[in-house]
């Protein structure tokens, strides 16, 4: 109905709101890669069934472990997400060279690896993930660490691992 | 009744209002560029985002606190002289939205490259300029319908995706989900209520499960909206328990989405007469 109306009052936006339509509905067959505005809505759709061990960031300030609950949602990710970034670099970086070089190129587009890649610069992002979690604590920050740790799913319960890597080995 | 220009202006005035609501929000929150001060990037598989970011234009914001205020700047002070020009000259209003739609563009495209949130929940801002650039009625009209069909598509997808991609299907589905999405706050509070709650539901699957298929329910309901505006006020209510329950049970936010609820607030309004301007 709507189309109808809107074709008999202009082709044009008629032919556009149907690119619109064809490109997003193709974007959603095709999976995989996305074309802004056109984005698969899919969140949690994959079937997730819990795993036997997640790795699991923790922060540790003056000598004390950061707890989810002392912070509002976007807080605690604003905490999360950098690490998460961080120790993505790697993948980040194999992602340009595996997919973005491999399709732009097809289509003759040449893309610079130096806007898409960055360095594993443990001591940079700690320097700045500094003063930029202060912002979100209460009091001063004398001691950070960060490590990586293994849980394991056991009796109802996250169970840590014995041993914990701190995250410049994550990103190397 | 039919749309006329008052309901426009309303629409202007109830679109800034959101705007500046979730602005003054996010800067209590500190969700502004110049207070995230991004440092690090993240490619997303976005064939736009890949050509803004062959400019380099990510990385220039980057340790420059000067240029995220004036990004900043620019994406929160636009929707006031859109108003204002709105009210004043309609030719002008159209140029300020114009360029709106540009910044808007930009920023959330660069702002989302940042650890920050994903694209898909700012997809308010990139097309709803496009309504303010509407001249005629009946155009804005249309084109507040195609906004509205794209708020049902966001929902209505989601929940078809679940059925496509079986998640719906799977038992300890909201299980998986919640372990994966909370392990840092379930390792990093033990014994606080919300950490024994999620804990009871993950393992519980049955009533967690109870959850992800009502959640499913309510986006496939959204399916509705494509054949009929009746259940449209339903449809508001279903947003706003959803977004409610997401950011309880996911501590996900999704309230970026809510000016697309103006769509589904006017849509009883029918279309506008050929000869109104």
């Amino acid at each position: 109905m709507y189309l109808k109306l809107l074709y008999r009052y202009n082709r044009a936006y008629f032919f556009l709101v149907a690119a619109f339509i064809i490109c997003q509905l193709f974007i959603n067959f095709k999976r995989g890669m996305v074309v802004s505005p056109f984005y698969h809505f899919g969140m949690y759709s994959q079937v997730m069934k819990p795993d036997v061990k997640y790795a699991v960031f923790e922060i540790e300030v003056n000598g004390a472990r950061l707890q989810g609950k002392d912070f509002t949602p976007w807080q605690w990710d604003k905490i999360n997400q950098p690490l998460v970034y961080f120790a993505g670099i790697h993948d980040n970086n194999l992602f340009f060279y595996s997919e973005v070089q491999r399709i732009t190129s097809k289509a003759g587009v040449s893309m610079d690896s130096s806007h898409f890649t960055m360095p594993c610069n443990y001591p940079q992002f700690i320097d700045w993930y500094k003063s930029y979690l202060v912002r979100l604590l209460p009091g001063p920050i004398k001691s950070l660490e960060i490590y990586y740790r293994d849980y394991f799913y056991q009796q109802a319960k996250l169970q840590p691992a014995q041993t914990q890597h701190s995250l410049s080995e994550v990103c190397r | 009744m039919s749309l006329n220009q008052q309901h426009r202006k309303n629409i202007v005035a109830f679109y800034c209002l959101l705007f500046y609501a979730l602005m003054l929000f996010k800067w209590w929150s500190g969700l502004f560029l110049y207070q995230f001060r991004p440092e690090i990037f993240n490619t997303r598989f976005d064939l736009v985002s890949w050509f803004l970011m062959n400019t380099g234009l990510h990385q220039w914001l980057i340790n420059q606190s000067l240029r995220w205020v004036l990004f900043d700047v620019a994406f929160y002070i636009l929707p006031l002289f859109y108003w204002l020009a709105f009210l004043k000259n309609s030719k002008l209003a159209r140029a300020v939205a114009l360029v709106m739609l540009i910044v808007n563009w930009i920023y959330i495209q660069c702002y989302t490259l940042f650890p920050t949130n994903s694209i898909e929940s700012y997809t308010c801002w990139l097309l709803f300029p496009i309504l303010f650039l509407t001249s005629r009625l009946r155009s804005f009209f249309f084109v507040l319908q195609g906004l509205r069909y794209y708020f049902l598509f966001i929902f209505a997808s989601a929940g078809t995706w679940k059925i496509i991609q079986l998640g719906i299907f799977n038992a300890d589905q909201m299980s998986g989900v919640l372990l994966y999405q909370h392990k840092e706050f379930l390792t990093s509070s033990p014994g606080y209520w919300l950490t024994n709650f999620f804990y009871w539901l993950i393992n519980h699957p049955f009533w967690g499960y109870l959850l992800y298929l009502a959640g499913t329910l309510t986006e496939l309901f959204f399916i509705a909206g494509f054949f009929t505006k009746k259940p449209d006020r339903w449809l508001i209510s279903a947003f706003i328990v959803f977004v409610v329950l997401d950011l309880f049970i996911m501590r996900i936010y999704y309230w970026e989405l809510a000016p697309f609820l103006i769509t589904l607030y006017y849509s009883r309004y029918r279309r506008p007469s050929a000869n109104a301007r």
